[in-house]
């Protein structure tokens, strides 16, 4: 499922590593993350106390999912190939990877902020 | 239990109004009771009058819209508990004529002077003069009897009110009262000035009425009390005006004597005070007479609670006489002042009411971001639902007002500060703040609130109910972080 939906925006890459061995790791462990950042925002702080549960709170949340998931996925992607440098197909899957990353805390933030008490509307 | 509740006169309405404060802020009453006020005055335009009015109608919109749609057996009902219902929304057997449903129905259709209410041109001569003699004939103001314009009161004239107070029989309010009153557990209670016009004449010929073998047998064996209210406040000199009150002292003494032996109740609270320094405007009622609360009329108002929450057999044959003292002398009066039971059934309640208030009309609407708020709409709501401005107007246009007049009256009850934070709100004892979660800060009610409110939203899905009962949590938690108060006297 993984590699259909990078291969999507990316195309086919020449070396098979990336259908093979990253896109899914970097993809499960994207959804994880996400899942695991949205349940810290709604279900810990947000069942907790009226500390970080506003608009502003939950853009940083996602910023930080982002700038994970673009890291991640260039990371991810130069240790499997044992590239020295990064090429311009692992930039444009950090990019993809963090609009999918984007897209999954959107869901989850949907999925998750009715079981919050603080941040039950956000981000709206 | 329905206790048929008469306010004579400007006291009548001004007791009501503390009655109604005490009320709101769930003040120790019978479960069972309901309070039926009726104010008798001729004045329809009386500013405090209109007031009470006022007060009453928010109140009952407010109960409404937050218990009575409810269904929920566990609801508490703290604030705004007793139900408070005008006279005209009973069902009354044999009432031929419909009364509405304000707590001060039309006591007569007359309006006009004293001498068209006595009809003297239709008198023969004989009458007239003898009327002369009784009553004076002149058209000054300061001692206009016969020439008096009713529609502002008897304005301390009780040799006027208790005439026209002896057709109360034949008002449509007296007989849709008579009508309402079928439960023998129904309890009747006056409140009256001694001192004024409309109040020490209403007052001996309603007992008389009441007692008078016509009457029917539920309202003759009823248990009836009665609060009378002695001098307490001092009036601006006016030499235009009819009330004088260097007539107070004497007409007390002579209307004590009075009730001592013919006024025939089970239960008579009298109340009073020296006049402070601070005075009341002379005027002779219409819509300026509003005068400031003061301490003497929330402790009539308990008299009422007091009366109400008394067991059928607490009243004997004899009839038993209260008086009310506090513990000392000062003229600005806090909550040592009172009595331990003074403090359970009435301050302590009101502590609570207070810090509700506080945060509803001031924590609140600077925290509609919030998602307690969110979830009871507030944000679209507040200042839009018929429920949220009610309570709003109640608590912000009368009952903080009402405590700073208290405050600000000689003598004083001030209780409380209500223009600073809600940690010093309680003058007797301010809340210690610091790190680790002292105190009553802007994240303790932000948190508290929250989590009161999610934990709320199963049982009360109607969000007007849902802020009630929220309101009676927080109210709660702030007591919790006040603690016990110290009912020690400080050295004067």
């Amino acid at each position: 499922m993984f590699v259909s939906l990078y291969e999507l925006w990316l195309g086919q890459n020449n070396d098979p590593i990336y259908a093979d061995e990253i896109f899914t790791p970097v993809g499960l462990i994207t959804l994880l993350v996400s899942l695991l950042l949205a349940a810290i925002f709604y279900l810990i702080l947000g069942r907790w106390r009226s500390v970080f549960d506003g608009i502003g709170p939950w853009v940083i949340t996602l910023a930080v999912v982002l700038i994970f998931a673009f890291a991640y996925a260039m990371w991810y992607a130069m240790d499997r190939t044992g590239a020295d440098e990064s090429d311009g197909y692992m930039t444009g899957l950090g990019g993809v990877n963090a609009l999918y990353a984007a897209i999954y805390f959107f869901v989850f933030s949907i999925l998750l902020k009715r079981f919050s008490i603080f941040a039950k509307h956000t981000p709206f | 239990m329905k206790l048929f509740l008469f306010g004579i006169g400007g006291t009548g309405a001004r007791v009501l109004r503390s009655l109604t404060m005490l009320l709101a802020s769930g003040a120790n009453a019978p479960a069972d009771l309901t309070i039926i006020p009726i104010l008798l005055d001729m004045d329809m335009q009386n500013g405090d009058t209109e007031r009470a009015l006022r007060l009453v109608e928010l109140y009952r919109t407010i109960r409404q819209t937050a218990y009575e749609r409810t269904g929920d057996q566990n609801t508490r009902r703290t604030f705004f508990a007793t139900p408070v219902r005008p006279l005209g929304t009973l069902q009354a057997d044999n009432a031929q004529e419909k009364i509405g449903d304000s707590v001060l129905p039309k006591l007569t259709d007359h309006q006009g002077t004293f001498e068209e209410f006595l009809n003297i041109s239709s008198m023969d001569e004989l009458d007239r003069e003898l009327l002369k003699l009784l009553y004076d004939n002149s058209a000054k103001p300061t001692n206009a009897e016969l020439k008096l314009n009713l529609s502002v009161g008897f304005k301390g004239n009780p040799n006027i009110g208790s005439v026209v107070f002896n057709a109360l029989e034949d008002s449509a309010v007296y007989k849709y009262f008579t009508g309402a009153f079928n439960d023998q557990t129904d309890r009747i209670f006056i409140i009256s000035s001694i001192f004024g016009g409309t109040g020490s004449a209403g007052f001996p010929q309603l007992v008389k009425l009441l007692q008078h073998p016509s009457q029917k047998m539920q309202i003759r064996n009823a248990r009836k009390g009665a609060v009378t209210v002695m001098p307490y406040f001092a009036l601006e000199e006016n030499s235009q005006s009819a009330i004088d009150q260097n007539r107070f002292l004497s007409k007390t003494k002579a209307a004590l004597s009075y009730y001592q032996n013919q006024i025939q109740l089970d239960a008579l609270y009298y109340i009073g005070d020296r006049p402070g320094a601070k005075l009341y405007p002379n005027v002779e009622g219409g819509s300026q007479q509003a005068n400031n609360a003061h301490v003497v009329e929330l402790l009539a108002a308990e008299a009422i609670l007091d009366f109400a929450r008394r067991g059928y057999d607490d009243f004997s044959e004899a009839k038993r006489f209260f008086e009310y003292g506090i513990r000392r002398n000062d003229r600005v009066l806090d909550i040592p002042h009172f009595a331990d039971t003074t403090f359970q059934h009435v301050l302590d309640p009101l502590i609570r009411f207070t810090y509700a208030a506080k945060f509803f009309t001031e924590f609140v609407p600077g925290n509609l971001g919030e998602a307690f708020a969110k979830n009871l709409g507030l944000p679209q709501q507040l200042r839009t639902s018929t429920f949220y401005t009610s309570l709003e107007n109640f608590m912000s246009h009368h009952f903080k007002v009402w405590l700073r007049e208290l405050a600000n009256n000689d003598r004083g009850f001030a209780p409380f500060d209500l223009d600073t934070d809600f940690n010093a709100l309680v003058r007797s004892k301010r809340i210690e703040t610091g790190f680790f979660e002292k105190g009553i800060s802007p994240r303790f009610l932000q948190d508290t609130a929250g989590k009161i409110e999610n934990s709320l939203q199963a049982g009360y899905p109607v969000p007007e109910a849902r802020l009630m009962q929220l309101l009676i949590d927080i109210s709660a938690k702030c007591m919790e972080k006040l603690g016990p108060l110290n009912r020690q006297l400080a050295d004067a």
